[in-house]
């Protein structure tokens, strides 16, 4: 073998279509894929399909993160025993508040039933680990640990023990992928605690804020003010926190007012979520979930 | 025998990229990440001389990528077929210049595929952070030497292999 690599040598007369017309075609499908993608749900099976064989891929990502969090539990046995006395003194601090919120909760419930609503209020919940946070920095996403086989469903509520995170996006078997409530794509309708104006919170992409930007120009709104998830649109359980008011902007000519807030939950910076089952989700078409893990409360007061 | 080696060195460093691109980092390290994938796919579209190889793995390959960062389902596609398409049709005066100073040469490169994915991301309402996202441009044009070198000793090693059988 004296002369030039075969691999190296540029064939005479090549077979199969050219480079432009190649290049070419490929643009044209990448460009109706994104079109469809927008436009429709028709790519979904393929996405589904595609994430489901990706699955090792992902898990092999998350890996030196997962390493990481296995070194940072080998903590000295000394610091674990004064977390646990610290956590011993919280939970009966917080037992003692559970006792009165249980009274508060039997009065809340006889109060209704003579209002003949069918409200519950605690709901079917599920705890998930949190598997990786987004990858991408210009995208609030998370990977949750629970999919179809939990009885996960498109469009379930997530909170943490602070306030409202997100809903799921894509279920997957094992796994489901999570939106944030600060992704632009987000979008969550909210009530304010102290006044009750039911408005929509939108995500602003830069990780920390949400924006409130369809509220009255006249609207009773101050800094400071608590907005809770709303049952309107039936995704999302009422009365969790979502976040807190800072600023408002009222912009010369415009309609209506603009409120910052900051989440309430704290969204990167635990390592479990909440998913909860909403009450217009009927969840007996869910698949059976795992035996004992989800806490089911009686339904209380239907009808 | 050669053209199967070379293919499984094709996606095998396709698979290492992937995940280098998916690894998760610190958010303000995040910010840094280079472009990995178009990265080794310009480096395979430069130094195979075949004129129309490489074109349809990249496509496949930037579908994957879309997959698992969540975005339009052929916008990183998009993107990766055109950096092969723009390196190919540079490919004879690209390959007169040292590793190092194609780095540099390739800095547009980058700059064309980070404003594709900003412009199809704000197509698809995706608004994100103006500013930072043009610094993967300049970091991948700093770690081109090291992919190169690294892939270019891959490819030395395998073509050793050959002439030892």
């Amino acid at each position: 073998m004296k002369t030039i690599g075969a691999s190296s040598r540029r064939p005479l007369f090549p077979r199969g279509p050219g480079l432009g017309l190649k290049a070419l075609i490929l643009t044209g499908l990448s460009l109706l894929a994104i079109v469809t993608d927008q436009r429709s749900q028709a790519l979904a099976p393929v996405r589904d399909g595609m994430a489901w064989a990706l699955q090792p891929v992902l898990w092999a990502a998350g890996l030196p993160s997962l390493l990481s969090d296995s070194a940072e539990r080998l903590r000295s046995r000394k610091s674990l025993l004064a977390e646990n006395v610290l956590l011993r003194e919280k939970q009966l601090v917080l037992e003692a508040r559970l006792q009165r919120l249980a009274a508060l909760e039997a009065e809340n419930e006889r109060i209704r039933e003579l209002l003949e609503s069918a409200r519950r209020l605690e709901e079917k919940v599920l705890i998930a680990e949190v598997l990786s946070s987004a990858q991408d920095p210009y995208r609030h996403q998370i990977v949750l640990n629970k999919g179809t086989r939990d009885g996960v469903y498109r469009g379930q509520a997530l909170v943490d023990s602070f306030g409202v995170l997100g809903q799921i996006v894509q279920v997957l078997p094992q796994t489901s992928i999570a939106l944030l409530i600060t992704d632009p794509n987000h979008g969550i309708p909210v009530e304010l605690n102290r006044t009750g104006l039911q408005t929509i919170a939108l995500g602003r992409g830069d990780g920390q804020g949400l924006s409130l930007p369809y509220l009255p120009g006249n609207a009773d709104v101050k800094v400071g003010d608590l907005i809770v998830s709303s049952p309107l649109g039936g995704r999302f359980p009422a009365g969790y926190p979502v976040g807190q008011i800072y600023e408002l902007r009222h912009t010369p000519g415009e309609h209506f007012m603009e409120a910052i807030a900051y989440p309430a939950a704290k969204l990167n910076q635990g390592r479990q979520a909440l998913l909860v089952w909403s009450e217009s989700y009927p969840v007996a078409e869910a698949p059976p979930p795992a035996p004992a893990e989800p806490h089911r409360t009686p339904p209380a007061a239907h009808e | 025998m050669n053209r199967k080696n070379s293919r499984r060195l094709f996606w095998g460093s396709a698979l290492v990229a992937l995940l280098l691109q998916l690894i998760e980092l610190p958010h303000w390290l995040a910010l840094f990440r280079p472009q990995i994938v178009p990265m080794v796919m310009a480096y395979w579209a430069l130094v195979t001389p075949q004129q129309a190889t490489g074109l349809f793995g990249a496509w496949l390959l930037g579908l994957v990528l879309d997959v698992l960062l969540g975005t339009a389902f052929g916008q990183h596609a998009l993107g990766l077929v055109l950096v092969v398409f723009a390196v190919k049709q540079a490919r004879n005066f690209l390959v007169l210049f040292p590793m190092w100073q194609v780095g540099v040469a390739l800095l547009p490169l980058w700059l064309l595929y980070v404003f594709l994915m900003f412009w199809i991301d704000g197509a698809t309402q995706h608004q994100a952070d103006p500013w930072l996202r043009w610094l993967p441009v300049i970091t991948s044009a700093a770690f081109w030497p090291a992919v190169a070198s690294v892939l270019g000793g891959l490819r030395r090693r395998e073509r050793e292999d050959q002439a030892a059988l």
